[in-house]
């Protein structure tokens, strides 16, 4: 820990010139940024928070747009849809976060040994997640269609009867399947650039001291990349709470509602009914469920060590 | 320091992005048009730039997938904007967009040629208004006809089904385990329900009443139409058993590739059939009117569906805008259209043109479909009420409900639907 | 005896390195395969791409890439122009988004700001609304500053989308407020100032960091496909509003969804190239003690 005098800010008294320069330039450090999202991000979360609160509908003008108090948060919580729609996001979120820190843990490590050609695997490794989503979910489509899909085709290979992916209970781990195929390089990518700045000198120090391999990782490794770890964890959580295209363009959220994430239906609400109030009101629902989750994480994680 | 280059620099990034064109709205002489990708987007493209070399005007289409359209074009008209002048509507979006949309009546009236039941899809009355008033002019219509392999029938000596009965036994003796007798979309989503529907009313049933407050579906008539569908898939098997992941476009590919030897589905694919770049079968197709059940009707009541050029309200180029959509519906450019993109006219004149009825092959089983069919309703709840469908029927077939179960299922959501926007 | 502990540390060193191959391989395939088929089903025709048993053989066709570029086909639009706009989009948001993260996180960890948790907690919480609810404000506020369909809109919406996950990124580089404050005294000793310790000493140390965030914020901006669909018509329009018109009524153009997929990929994979090679563990050129 920081071993020298004091920091300036316990120092009682005024401030020192230095300290002055300081909060001056760390504030001019931070206006621009703060001032790009208040523009972009602010307002528009104000408006749609605002608008959560009214009955708007966009193709309805002749209804006006009353104000109606907390009835789209309760028509919400009322509605069976939504509630299985919270529980499968939330299943989704999970069941993907977990595979894709597995598996990201483990490209991560293989993409930071230092063998020859290592550049163009790590192109290829981290290829998934640079693809845009409707292509990802439409090549999907193409390689699981039923009957002219190759994977049903090497199946029967195989001996394996066709599946019917898309429909009955193979539809919720596609779609997972798809998400992590996606989305583990975005785990890959942030634990590798976090394994390089691990700096050398530790573990030549640990080797001299007769480290062994596990309690390098233990030791070393895995506290230095806590912070960026839960940087990728709580940004995936809220990327993956909000997927959408992929899985519209390869189920619709059927067979049934099997696969109708709350961004689903959220996109259903505000694009197909344009039901504009009802749908800013699911967005803050989803929202606030991210910050738990999220919260959860930090808790759990980080505990009584202080932030960065 | 760091802070003050870096401030310096950032400005002229930002200041060199905004040198890049700066988008403007539509202007004197130009028209701004959204379409939607594919046989409509096309079509309508082609009416355009006839349109551009007529009257020396530029009209800018943008073309969008059929999702993307409805909402840029939606969220255009009820902000105000009036980026967009001339909006593609199909019929059922009027239901959405006609607060918005200019009404065309006194223009259209002189134009006898448009066939009236197909105007009519295009009219619409708000809740509280009276008369219902024209909101798009027809340009091109589609209808569910009955799709068969010529060669396939002949190999087993039947003509064309023409009843329920029929198509049910002619699919048994076209089904030999590699090919099915029909292929249906029976994934949850719009063309489940627009398969249904033709099945339906062809059997005397009804969706919902003429005030469209009650459910009517659920009688007998209905049930007996939704037994009669799934039985085809779930015990006579005689559908594809993919079907039950099907949409519209995964049942063309399979009428293509030969998996199935009939199929009751949207007349304008005929031209994606009839493509020996995209048909293994190109030439071997026939078409017929939609099936019946002759103990409740006395012909085939399919789905007619079709798209119109509207005017947006807040449009810049109300006058230029309103010459062009009556220019899309004039008898000439109909018929131009249905000769060169082979698209289904919605005047009388050309039907009776021998050049078309030689160059589009089903265009005797549109005219006759167009006599019987019916449009689905096109008011603001009719998408909630497609999508509870939707899930219902798609349950009803992949037998995770019975047809009665799920139908009542569907009244149900349907009621609840119905009753909410009574406040 | 050293040389028999030498050969066999040889032997242990080869069968690490093929073991690593291997598994690297597998990675590659499972990651590449759709892809695979994408590249393979942009040279089919049609009927080519639903044969089953499938074509592994065939004579390929560039139609499809003919159709996309050209224009042909019913794919009538300008794709030069935007292709223009996605990279121009892609470069500057990416580019004024990392400087923005870069001296934000400075800030937020070298300075015992009071609220610093909190700014970095805003920063957060506002990327969390899901994109769907901010389109239609957004839409009304372009449309009311004549920004509607033009490329610094864009630019805006992206840069201002990428800066909390790059922020937060970088803020998890920059190491802990001891070492870093550490590093600074001891390089400032010598004569520097603070910017030069800053270039000299930490900048090295993020790079790893910088080169992530240059990829995520670029692929966001590359491949987003809402925003642009509701700030742009024609002139600012970007790739993914081109992919997008492979789905027509008729169903989907595979043959031309694989093309364009093939071209999207291309730029993206090139940034990649490069950027990995900062992937690398920088050396702290011994300033830390012990």
């Amino acid at each position: 820990m920081y071993s020298s005098n004091k920091p300036d800010r316990l120092r009682s008294g005024s401030f020192t010139s230095q300290r002055y320069q300081d909060i001056l330039m760390s504030w001019g450090f931070l206006l621009p940024t703060l001032f790009i999202l208040a523009v972009i991000l602010i307002w528009p979360l104000c408006v749609s928070l605002k608008m959560s609160f009214f009955h708007w509908e966009l193709a309805r003008p002749d209804l006006g747009r009353p104000f109606v108090w907390f009835e789209n948060y309760i028509q919400a919580f009322t509605d069976d849809d939504v509630i299985h729609s919270l529980n499968i996001s939330a299943f989704f979120v999970i069941i993907s976060l977990a595979f894709e820190l597995i598996f990201g843990f483990i490209a991560a490590f293989l993409l930071a040994q230092k063998v020859k050609g290592i550049g163009v695997f790590r192109v290829l490794i981290l290829l998934p997640m640079m693809l845009p989503d409707v292509v990802v979910g439409l090549m999907w489509k193409l390689l699981f269609d039923s009957r002219n899909g190759i994977i049903n085709y090497f199946l029967s290979l195989l001996g394996i009867p066709q599946q019917i992916w898309m429909g009955a209970n193979l539809a919720f781990p596609l779609i997972i399947m798809a998400e992590v195929w996606q989305q583990t390089s975005f785990f890959a990518l942030i634990l590798l650039a976090g394994l390089q700045a691990i700096p050398e000198e530790l573990y030549e120090a640990s080797k001299i001291d007769g480290a062994t391999y596990w309690q390098e990782l233990r030791y070393i490794t895995l506290p230095i990349l806590k912070p960026v770890m839960l940087v990728a964890l709580i940004f995936r959580t809220m990327f993956t709470m909000r997927v959408f295209a992929p899985i519209w363009v390869l189920t619709g959220g059927g067979p049934g509602n099997a696969t109708n994430l709350l961004s689903l239906k959220i996109y259903q609400e505000g694009f197909s009914y344009y039901n504009m109030g009802y749908a800013a009101a699911l967005s803050w629902i989803l929202l606030i469920l991210t910050v738990i989750i999220t919260y959860a994480y930090i808790k759990v994680l980080f505990g009584k060590e202080e932030k960065a | 320091m760091l802070k003050r280059t870096g401030f310096i620099s950032l400005m002229l990034l930002l200041l060199l992005s905004f040198l890049i064109p700066v988008g403007s709205f539509a202007q004197d002489n130009k028209l701004v048009f959204v379409v939607s990708a594919g046989g409509s987007g096309r079509t309508l493209t082609a009416a355009a730039r006839e349109f551009e070399k007529k009257y020396n005007v530029k009209i800018e289409v943008l073309s969008y997938p059929w999702a993307e359209a409805r909402d840029k074009q939606i969220l255009d008209l009820s902000s105000g904007a009036g980026s967009i002048d001339i909006i593609s509507v199909e019929h059922d979006w009027v239901g959405l967009m006609y607060h918005f949309l200019v009404p065309l009546d006194a223009d259209t009236k002189q134009n006898k040629d448009l066939i009236p039941s197909i105007l009519d899809g295009f009219r619409y009355a708000g809740p509280k208004e009276g008369n219902k008033k024209l909101y798009a002019v027809p340009a091109r219509i589609g209808t569910w006809i009955l799709y068969y392999r010529k060669d396939l029938l002949q190999q087993k000596n039947i003509k064309a089904p023409e009843t329920f009965a029929d198509l049910s036994a002619d699919a048994k003796s076209l089904t030999d385990g590699k090919t099915f007798g029909l292929v249906m979309p029976l994934k949850q989503s719009v063309f489940i329900v627009s398969q249904w529907l033709g099945f339906l009313w062809s059997n005397g049933g009804e969706l919902l009443d003429a005030n469209r407050q009650k459910v009517l579906f659920t009688n007998k008539r209905g049930i007996e139409a939704t037994q009669y569908l799934v039985n085809l898939y779930r015990n006579q098997k005689v559908v594809s058993p993919e079907s039950i992941e099907y949409e519209h476009d995964d049942l063309i590919t399979a009428l293509q590739q030969g998996r199935a030897a009939m199929a009751v589905t949207y007349s304008p694919y005929v031209t994606e059939v009839s493509d020996p770049a995209k048909s293994k079968f190109a030439n071997e197709f026939a078409w017929s009117s939609h099936p019946y059940n002759p103990k409740y009707a006395k012909e085939g009541h399919p789905l007619i569906a079709g798209w119109g050029v509207g005017v947006n309200k807040s449009s810049k180029n109300i006058k230029l805008a309103k010459q062009f959509v009556q220019f899309v519906g004039s008898s000439d450019i109909q018929l131009m259209l249905a000769l060169n993109n082979q698209n289904d006219p919605t005047v009388a004149s050309v039907y009776k043109n021998d050049k078309f009825k030689k160059l589009s092959p089903a265009a005797d089983a549109v005219l006759k479909a167009l006599e019987g069919g019916k449009w689905d309703p096109s008011f603001p709840e009719w998408p909630r009420i497609q999508d509870a469908l939707s899930v219902e029927l798609s349950n009803a077939f992949s037998g995770k409900k019975t047809v009665e179960a799920a139908l009542d299922d569907a009244k149900k959501d349907v009621d609840s639907i119905l009753g909410w926007r009574e406040k | 005896m050293t040389q028999r502990k030498n050969q066999s540390s040889r032997a242990k060193k080869i069968r690490d390195e093929v073991g690593i191959y291997a598994a690297l391989t597998i990675l590659a395939i499972i990651s590449m395969f759709p892809v695979l088929w994408m590249v393979l089903t942009s040279l089919k025709t049609r009927l080519q791409t639903f044969a089953i048993p499938p074509v592994w053989w065939f004579k390929p066709t560039f139609d499809n890439y003919r159709d996309v570029i050209f224009g042909t086909g019913g794919f009538d639009f300008p794709f030069k122009l935007y292709f223009w706009n996605s990279l121009i989009v892609g470069i500057t948001s990416t580019v004024i988004s990392m400087i923005l993260a870069t001296i934000a996180a400075y800030a937020l960890v070298r300075f015992r700001l009071r609220y610093r948790n909190a700014i970095a907690m805003l920063i957060l919480a506002v990327r969390m609304l899901p994109p769907i609810a901010l389109v239609v404000p957004l839409f009304i506020i372009f449309k009311d500053f004549h920004l509607y369909d033009t490329i610094p809109a864009l630019v805006l919406v992206y840069t201002a989308l990428s800066i909390p996950l790059a922020t937060w990124l970088m803020r998890g580089f920059f190491s802990d407020q001891g070492t870093m404050l550490e590093l600074e005294e001891s390089s400032m000793v010598d004569g520097t100032n603070r910017l030069g310790a800053f270039i000299k000493i930490i900048l090295p140390l993020i790079t790893p960091g910088l080169a992530a965030t240059a990829i995520f914020s670029f692929i966001l901006s590359w491949n987003d496909l809402l925003i642009a669909l509701v700030l742009t018509a024609s002139k600012a329009a970007t790739l993914p509003i081109a992919a997008s018109r492979v789905r027509v009524e008729e169903g989907i153009m595979w043959g031309q969804l694989g093309a364009i997929g093939t071209i999207v990929m291309i730029p993206v994979v090139i940034i990649t190239m490069i950027a990995q090679k900062y992937l690398v563990r920088g050396l702290t050129a011994g300033a830390v003690k012990g």
